[in-house]
């Protein structure tokens, strides 16, 4: 049997126009894209907002829609508005139901939310069921309840779920980027290490080609003894090397990818480069999880930022920066206790770019002294008054500190901005990134039908 | 000796999930990547000491196919925290252009 996925690299990343319609052509059997990430950090889970603006996202989302149906394709998006929380997923609905209303025509949506309820969580955690990814603290009962959102990240049964229920459009919250491409070719029979090794090799679209910037959409097409992977647009090529570093990209394992429902081993898989374009992959492994396990992604709020940026060009302050900083730690401890604030309230940090701003403790050339440094003055603080209040007053005292050997007294600071009081809003972080084992992969999810 | 820098062909530096740090460093032919994974230089000893981690924490994978050489540590904070420096980590493979490979 044959089974043909048409996929983009992310919603609200374009792609090429001419490329897609030439995907199309292909009558794939199912089209899909990915729509989020924690690489955005936990600012959006927690603020509940879209990491992408909206039409930014509509324009890749409508086209793909459309195009999806007008072949008669199911369209398969995941991680909706980058978190895929509830707000996310409801924002992506309402995208969907304006391009419905410009096509015409009513579509079946499926969407399913990702949202954790709490107390499923602390069972979870009394069980002894929730483990931490990496090096993250356990998870705590206090970290459940204090988090503004927790997703869990489905696989590829929800999203099944989704397509027997006969939806022409998947809408679905935090997801595993290549389940939402192995869910079809999974349900129409295609064994296991191949849906998902093509899946996780066209997951990311045009970054499987040699040239990206191009944008070429890309198209898998599976057997029952693998899969070739080419670019849609004629003038752009799948390579052995463009096609097999895509596993490698943002995982911490080359050869192991962790699924909800297995784990997809990649180490000996054989790559053929069949022609200039188009590489055929096979061997790929796959091992069926014991018991299922989903990630738990959440985050909460520690407080609100204000930041100042301040230029330093004075050689003399440059040449002992270590020591103004301290002193300068110091002075400003002094004025946040005499505003009366805790110690628990509020945290500064130093980020002088041009030293150690980037790599921090490791960085190798700290003891270089730069001509000039951009220093960030960042103040976390427990209401955003509070941070703009700090930084208002911590500004001038920097500004004005007669370090010892100062030349000018002018001021210390190169201000760029007028107001240089730079309030940032809210601050997450996140509280919750860890494993839950489960039952059921579909347990964790709910997967509801709209028409639209 | 040379440095990495001068044999590798890209070096890629990216956060592989919250708690991971990850670099892909890409040969441009197959003698250069045997070269450096035969050496040693690039071990979890080396890696372990210019970011201040455990060398057991340190996983270094050689990926034949694509002529990489994967090198993942666990991150100091993880991303998108207070602390953040770099919340993609897209910067922070300086240090592994000086290694010295013989």
């Amino acid at each position: 049997m044959s089974y043909k996925i048409l996929a983009n690299c992310a919603v609200g990343l374009g792609f090429s126009a001419a490329g897609f319609e030439e995907g199309l052509r292909r009558r794939p059997d199912l089209v899909g894209c990915d729509a989020g990430s924690a690489d955005f950090g936990p600012g959006y889970l927690g603020l509940g907002t879209d990491a992408k603006p909206r039409s930014s996202a509509a324009k890749d989302l409508s086209r793909m829609i459309e195009g999806a149906v007008r072949v008669g394709a199911p369209f398969v998006t995941g991680s909706c508005g980058g978190p895929g929380a509830r707000p996310h997923v409801d924002s992506f609905l309402d995208i969907a139901r304006e391009t419905a209303q410009n096509m015409g025509r009513k579509l079946r949506v499926a969407v399913v939310y990702a949202d954790q309820d709490p107390a499923v969580l602390h069972k979870a955690l009394d069980e002894d069921r929730i483990r931490s990814l990496g090096a993250f603290q356990p998870l705590t009962h206090e970290a459940i309840d204090a988090s503004a959102s927790i997703v869990a990240m489905m696989g590829t049964g929800p999203l099944m779920q989704a397509l027997d229920a006969g939806a022409d459009v998947v809408l679905a919250g935090r997801c595993a980027d290549p389940a939402i491409l192995a869910c079809g070719p999974l349900r129409a029979g295609i064994p296991a290490p191949i849906a998902w090794h093509a899946a996780k090799t066209i997951d990311k679209g045009y970054l499987a080609t040699t040239r990206p910037r191009e944008g070429s959409p890309v198209i898998a097409t599976l057997d029952d003894e693998g899969f070739t992977v080419e670019p849609t647009k004629e003038s752009e090529a799948c390579t052995i090397h463009s096609v097999a570093q895509v596993t490698l990209h943002e995982n911490p394992d080359p050869f192991r990818i962790i699924q909800p429902s297995g784990t997809l081993y990649v180490e000996h898989a054989k790559y053929e480069q069949i022609d200039d374009r188009r590489v055929r992959i096979t061997n790929s492994g796959w091992e069926p999880a014991k018991r299922p396990s989903v990630k738990l992604e959440g985050a909460r709020q520690i407080g609100y930022r204000t930041v100042m940026i301040a230029g330093l060009r004075d050689p003399r302050l440059l040449s002992r920066l270590d020591e103004f900083l301290d002193d300068y730690r110091g002075i400003v401890a002094r004025i946040v206790k005499s505003l009366g604030v805790g110690p628990d309230d509020w945290k500064m940090t130093f980020r002088p770019y041009g030293r150690n701003a980037i790599m921090g403790e490791t960085e190798p050339m700290m003891d270089a002294v730069p001509h000039e440094v951009g220093l960030v003055v960042d103040v976390v603080a427990k209401t955003q008054d509070l941070a703009n209040t700090i930084i208002s007053r911590a500004g001038p005292a920097g500004s004005r500190y007669d370090f010892t050997g100062r030349l000018g007294g002018g001021g210390n600071f190169a201000y760029p901005f007028s107001p240089n009081r730079l309030s940032l809003g809210p601050v997450f972080e996140w509280s919750v990134w860890h494993v839950m084992d489960v039952d059921d992969e579909c347990a964790p999810f709910r997967v509801e039908l709209v028409e639209v | 000796m040379q440095r990495l820098d001068d044999i590798a062909q890209a070096i890629k530096s990216a956060n592989a999930g919250a708690s991971y740090l990850t670099f892909d460093i890409v040969f441009a032919d197959r003698t250069a990547l045997d070269r450096v994974a035969q050496s040693g230089a690039v071990n979890a000893e080396a890696i372990g000491a210019m970011y201040k981690v455990a060398p057991a924490d340190v996983g270094v994978y050689v990926c034949d196919p694509v002529l990489t050489i994967k090198v993942t540590i666990p991150r100091g904070t993880s991303s998108g925290g207070m602390n953040e420096t770099d919340f993609d980590g897209t910067q922070q493979f300086a240090p592994l252009l000086d290694i010295p490979v013989p």
